[in-house]
């Protein structure tokens, strides 16, 4: 019988199945679960930035604004593995300079944005961190403390022509099962 | 025996091995063979455009550039949500109506097509109602198979035997149709009664379920309206000319082509982006399998077979119910499509001494509802039950094949006592 049923899955293969995938992906367009009908409720989230995601558009603020009351983890990451190639390569004094240079310019991006977040009814806490940028944010969402993740698309990495999504946060939205905001 | 003659029925049985198996392509199958007996001229090139069957293959060329250009403005999943919501979220009324759009909208349109476009939504309210959806996925493949039936158009071996027979839309509606419109309800009775346990919701959760249902909007499904009404208007139009073509001496394919091209040139659409999506590996598998089905009539094999059958049947009553049952359980192991095409030639061997009347709808009898019998009997059934997989539904080989082939011997059997009736008599 296995046999038979494998038969049916090699039938259908060749039949349809590239149609199949496109009829599905129309239809996904306006059907919706119940599940997927009702607004999910945010009550924390985790809004990671680092020097490649700090063009914010006002439309993301717009958005925030309908979880007013909710709490924001504000969190500036820095990528451990560059400070260790610095010290491979320039030594630890040159990656000392570069840390604290890192750590004035993330504390000021902090205190520049943390305000405005506040004045959309956020309440906000920030935060730095070196570590792994994208396992250290699916790592931060696995733990259930947020309720939704919000993300700018050059996070990790300089914006490209051919990429519309950094592989950092492509990485980190396949890994994160709570709703993300890709701004 | 005559090399020739050894190479057709080789060539035959292998290939037929080969669709079975599906270990290659169908179409890949059918070329291969149809190229072995062209080059070893079993069948001579000059021979071939005697055995390519031109009606059924422009008729179905056209039909699938109206389905592809209409399938653009989303039409379909239009059908499909405005059936979900005249059922109202009642499992029964579900059941009942997407048994009938389908069969209704196959008996027009092909049947992968039909199924593909519907399967997804029955899915989609079967998951919001929390029901059992096999069922349903059940009805909508048997009602698939049966709707085909009803017309000339409905399924590729109807195409096949209208065109050889040179039976018009009308004569298939009359002899088919009523058939087709009764063995549905019988189906329909029989799913009810195999899975009446699982047709109902709480009346709490349908209150829910009916929020969300209504909260669906098919407006949102055309996808371009200009398109919506233009492939509406040319659909009625050609099925109306289906009505009169015989009266108006033209042939289906010259309907369905012409009312293909005019929807091309009214709608503007690309015509690159609609031929791409003609189903050219079905077109091919035809080809491949009038030539190698060519070369048996070319060997005297048909005639043969034809001429050892009547020795044994002595009535048309008798060939009728032979060939109505015989191509009932070969379609439900083989694919209906080569069984037709062996079977025609084979009928019309048979004229000599025989009406052959009555054996054209044995044969489209056998021939559609025979793929009821099992799981892999037609593509509509191969379709579903993947869709299904791919949606975590698990439709068995077994679980198929017990529903499956009660709902084949009560629509066939149906099925032949009405031919009987109307043509032997009591």
């Amino acid at each position: 019988m296995e046999a038979l049923n494998r038969v049916i899955s090699r039938k259908f293969k060749n039949i349809a199945e590239d149609r199949y995938e496109q009829i599905i992906k129309r239809y996904r367009e306006f059907l919706l679960l119940p599940e997927e009908l009702v607004l999910p409720e945010v009550n924390s989230i985790l809004f990671p930035i680092d020097r490649f995601s700090l063009d914010i558009p006002e439309e993301l603020f717009e958005t925030l604004k309908a979880y007013a009351g909710a709490s924001v983890h504000l969190i500036y990451v820095s990528e451990r593995r560059t400070l260790w190639l610095i010290e491979q390569t320039l030594g630890k004094e040159e990656a000392e300079k570069l840390r604290a240079e890192k750590i004035r310019f993330a504390q000021k991006t902090l205190d520049t944005l943390a305000p405005t977040l506040k004045k959309l009814g956020l309440s906000v806490k920030t935060n730095r961190v070196i570590g792994s940028k994208s396992d250290d944010v699916i790592e931060m969402m696995s733990t259930g403390r947020f309720d939704l993740l919000v993300i700018s698309r050059h996070f990790g990495s300089e914006p490209s022509k051919t990429s519309p999504m950094s592989p950092v946060v492509f990485k980190i939205v396949q890994h994160v099962e709570r709703p993300v905001i890709v701004y | 025996m005559d090399s020739a003659l050894i190479i057709a029925v080789t060539v035959f049985l292998f290939t037929y091995a080969l669709i079975i198996s599906e270990r290659v392509h169908r179409t890949v199958a059918a070329l291969f063979g149809a190229a072995v007996v062209l080059f070893l001229r079993v069948v001579p090139w000059e021979k071939v455009p005697e055995y390519l069957d031109l009606d059924t293959l422009f008729l179905l060329i056209g039909m699938m550039i109206i389905v592809n250009t209409a399938k653009e403005s989303g039409l379909f999943e239009y059908i499909a949500i405005k059936t979900a919501k005249l059922a109202k979220g009642s499992p029964m009324r579900v059941l009942l109506l997407f048994s009938v759009a389908t069969a209704v909208v196959s008996s027009v349109l092909d049947n992968v097509t039909t199924v593909l476009l519907l399967t997804p939504m029955l899915i989609y309210i079967t998951r919001l109602m929390e029901v059992d959806p096999i069922p349903f996925l059940l009805a909508e493949i048997f009602a698939s198979n049966i709707g085909g039936t009803a017309t000339l158009i409905g399924d590729p071996p109807n195409i096949m035997i209208g065109s050889a027979a040179n039976l018009s839309f009308n004569e298939f509606l009359l002899n088919m149709g009523p058939i087709a419109f009764l063995d549905l309800l019988i189906m329909i009775g029989i799913i009810y009664l195999a899975y009446r346990r699982e047709l109902h919701v709480s009346h709490s959760h349908r209150q829910d379920l009916l929020s969300v249902i209504e909260g669906l909007s098919e407006e949102e499904a055309i996808k371009d309206p200009t398109l919506f009404k233009k492939s509406v208007v040319v659909i009625l139009a050609v099925i109306i000319l289906f009505f009169v073509h015989d009266r108006l001496g033209l042939e289906p394919a010259v309907v369905a082509l012409s009312g293909a091209s005019f929807l091309l040139l009214w709608s503007r659409q690309e015509p690159e982006k609609i031929l791409e999506k003609v189903e050219w590996t079905a077109i091919f598998f035809f080809i491949g399998l009038f030539i190698i089905v060519g070369s048996l009539v070319e060997t005297g094999v048909i005639a043969d077979v034809a001429k050892w059958m009547v020795g044994y049947i002595h009535s048309t009553g008798e060939a009728m119910l032979v060939i109505a049952w015989f191509s009932a359980i070969a379609s439900a192991i083989v694919d209906n499509i080569p069984l037709t095409a062996t079977m025609i030639p084979l009928i019309k061997a048979m004229g000599s001494s025989l009406n052959t009347y009555p054996l054209w709808w044995a044969l489209s009898l056998g021939a559609c509802l025979g793929g009821n019998g099992t799981a892999i009997g037609a593509s509509a059934n191969v379709v579903v039950i993947g869709i299904a997989d791919r949606e975590g539904i698990k439709i068995t080989f077994m679980d198929f094949l017990k529903i499956g082939l009660v709902v084949m011997f009560a629509t066939v059997g149906f099925g032949t006592l009405v031919l009987w009736l109307r043509y032997v008599g009591v």
